[in-house]
């Protein structure tokens, strides 16, 4: 049976991608539309908006440094 | 290379007979960028005579162009002369062919309505003339939309004729009463929501249906008539459209520049390599009775760019993001080392990077102007996405080495280690181009100030994390402590209390780069997914075989769709938002030549 302390262990990676990914999410929801209203309105902001909509990406990367360094924590098997 | 082309400004002052064959030279070799005259010394000049028929007669050919929608490639006409007769010629068939079609077009709406307004009382048998001729009866016809019973008309009279069918969908009714309850019976109906129809006492219904389908015919004729002039026109309209425009570009040149009631003054700038030869030809042309100067100024010149043809395409980037300013530096080249570097190092398989080169080769053939230029940097892109490839052993998510430079699934501290330190050199590289930036602008203290405070930072930060993270040096967290006071005081000098707000972005944005390893970790891993569900499929064999193909094909379709689209944004978002933010303001003026073609710089 595998050890309670690994299954907490992946949980806790889960969490912290999951909640990241989340945070993008709701960012890009915003930003996105707002982008998407200003191109209707002048379509050479396309290039500009597509680079503001990807920023928030970066929270998930954070989320995914911090996984990364939970699942450093479970002992080598 | 790396600097914008190197522009001189020059100003040409000569008397005004040679004022027209210097502007026909001038806008023929398309070599000077001309500033309007803003000055209060001198008038600026007017037009050329011939401007004012040239522009009347390119409002007549953009408003036909648009109205047949045209966008076919001009060509050059040599002689404009022989054109004009042309142009009018089909500009009076066209007119006439316009006019027609919409009276035309009137007179079916006209009919049309007519025919709507008519038609329904042939379901109560009655025809225009039963409603006309009365002396002392009103007469409604027309629609309600609330049902109306007879008992409802009796309550206000009884000496009535009600007339009510439904035809298609409409309740139609025809009520004919006393003049004497005419305002009782028009509020009953208002209340049923009654609206009348109007038409004239000797319409015929038949009369109407012929005419209406005359006028479509003589109306599809006259619109085959305007398509054929379209077809056989369209081309001579593009091209003098074209070249007409040049030609009012020359004849209202004189609106830039100053002048006097015997001589004018040409201001402008030239790239300093083509200047003295500019120079030499234009007095040879005008038999030196031109003066031609070149002047000092400290005004920001327009931005060409200047790269050789390899580098070229990741001008596209420059031009979707924003210009450099004159005197800044041109990463135009930096940009064409990183982006491939970035975009390879994420998508990094053999197999991606065949498909997609061979994707963009494809297309390469289809596009042209801007997006050729996209094409082309994605075709180096894919290049190193190939080199990639061999370095992580990956082929279409398959391990074709057995023991790669490095293995992406497997190394993911080793990757991630190597992403942030790519991250730190980069921003180190922007900080560093940054100081020049500076320095060449506002001189070595601001820059010190601005730029160096931030290296100092990094610096200091890095001694800090060797001794308290690593514990490679005993020195680090003092040498390390002082060196990020006295950058923290530096960038507060220079940048005041915004500079202290974006001290954690330093760190936020080496982080970011750990993208250049994720992103490409959720490509492989879904490539081996794909993969592993295939072989599965293959070992039930028969039939079997034929789905695991479709899987393998649809499955790493859909991947590279996927990861075209990531590493392209994430490597361009590292350029714009980590990498410029450290050194890039933009906002220069393009430089564009009298004369040459605007969107095609």
């Amino acid at each position: 049976m595998v050890e309670l302390e690994l299954g907490l262990i992946a949980i806790g990676a889960g969490i912290a991608i999951a909640g990241s990914a989340y945070a993008a999410a709701i960012a890009e929801k915003e930003i996105g539309t707002a982008a998407v209203g200003a191109m209707a309105e002048k379509e050479e902001l396309f290039g500009k908006a597509l680079i503001l909509t990807v920023i928030p990406e970066t929270l998930v990367i954070f989320g995914l440094v911090i996984a990364i360094m939970i699942l450093g924590l479970a002992p080598a098997s | 290379m790396i600097h914008t082309k190197k522009m001189s400004r020059i100003r040409i002052t000569g008397p005004k007979p040679n004022l027209w064959s210097l502007i026909n030279e001038l806008h023929a070799m398309k070599l000077m960028h001309l500033l309007d005259y803003n000055g209060k010394d001198f008038e600026t000049g007017n037009s050329f005579p011939e401007a004012e028929p040239v522009s009347d007669k390119l409002v007549k050919l953009r408003s036909i162009i648009s109205q047949f929608n045209l966008k076919l490639t001009p060509r050059i006409i040599k002689d404009l002369s022989v054109c004009s007769k042309k142009f009018s010629s089909i500009y009076e068939n066209y007119f006439d062919l316009t006019s027609k079609i919409s009276s035309l077009k009137e007179k079916k709406t006209f009919l049309f309505s007519q025919k709507e307004s008519i038609e329904p009382f042939s379901s109560l048998n009655l025809i225009p003339a039963n409603f006309f001729g009365y002396e002392s009866i009103s007469v409604f016809k027309g629609t309600i939309k609330k049902p109306l019973l007879e008992i409802e008309i009796e309550k206000t009279t009884k000496d009535f004729e009600f007339f009510f069918s439904e035809f298609q969908g409409k309740k139609v009714i025809a009520l004919f009463v006393s003049d004497q309850f005419k305002e009782k019976i028009q509020g009953l109906l208002a209340e049923h929501g009654f609206s009348e129809f109007h038409f004239e006492e000797n319409s015929d219904l038949k009369q109407i249906n012929s005419d209406l389908t005359e006028t479509e015919k003589q109306l599809t004729e006259l619109e085959n008539k305007l398509n054929e002039l379209k077809e056989n026109e369209g081309q001579f309209l593009s091209d003098y459209e074209f070249n007409l425009e040049k030609e009012n570009e020359k004849l209202e040149a004189p609106l830039k520049f100053a002048v006097t009631e015997n001589a004018f003054v040409i201001d402008g700038w030239v790239a300093l390599k083509e200047a003295k030869e500019m120079q030499a030809k234009l007095e040879s042309l005008t038999k030196n009775k031109i003066f031609i100067e070149f002047i000092e100024t400290k005004e920001q010149a327009p931005t060409a760019l200047e790269n050789p043809s390899l580098v070229k395409p990741f001008e596209f980037f420059m031009n979707l993001y924003a210009l450099p300013k004159y005197t800044e530096l041109d990463p135009t080249f930096l940009v064409f080392i990183t982006f491939p570097l970035f975009f390879g190092f994420m998508l990094g398989d053999v197999g991606y990077g065949i498909v997609t080169l061979a994707a963009f080769l494809f297309l390469r053939t289809k596009f042209k102007g801007e997006a050729r230029l996209l094409l082309n940097s994605l075709i180096v892109a894919s290049l190193a996405t190939i080199l990639f490839g061999f370095v992580f052993g990956e082929f279409f998510g398959f391990e074709f080495v057995e023991h790669p430079l490095l293995n992406r699934v497997h190394d993911l501290q080793l990757m991630l280690l190597i992403s942030i330190l790519v991250g730190l050199i980069h921003i180190t590289l922007g900080f560093f181009i940054g100081f020049y930036n500076v320095l060449i602008q506002h001189g070595f203290k601001e820059a010190v100030f601005e730029k160096g405070s931030w290296l100092i930072i990094e610096a200091g930060g890095l001694l800090v994390i060797s001794e308290m993270i690593l514990g490679m040096t005993s020195f680090g967290n003092i040498l390390g402590g002082i060196m990020l006071l006295a950058g923290i005081i530096l960038l507060f000098k220079g940048e005041g209390v915004q500079g202290i707000i974006e001290l954690p972005a330093i760190l936020s944005n080496t982080l970011s780069y750990a993208r250049l390893f994720a992103v490409g970790l959720a490509s492989v891993q879904l490539a081996l997914i794909i993969n592993k569900f295939a072989t599965q499929f293959f070992q039930q064999g028969g039939l079997m075989i034929i789905a695991a193909i479709l899987i393998l094909l649809l499955g790493h379709l859909i991947n590279i769709l996927l990861g075209l689209i990531g590493p392209f944004l994430h490597s361009l978002r590292l350029h714009y938002v980590e990498f410029f933010g450290k050194f890039y303001e933009g906002g220069g003026k393009r430089f564009l030549p009298f004369g040459a073609e605007k969107n095609n710089v």
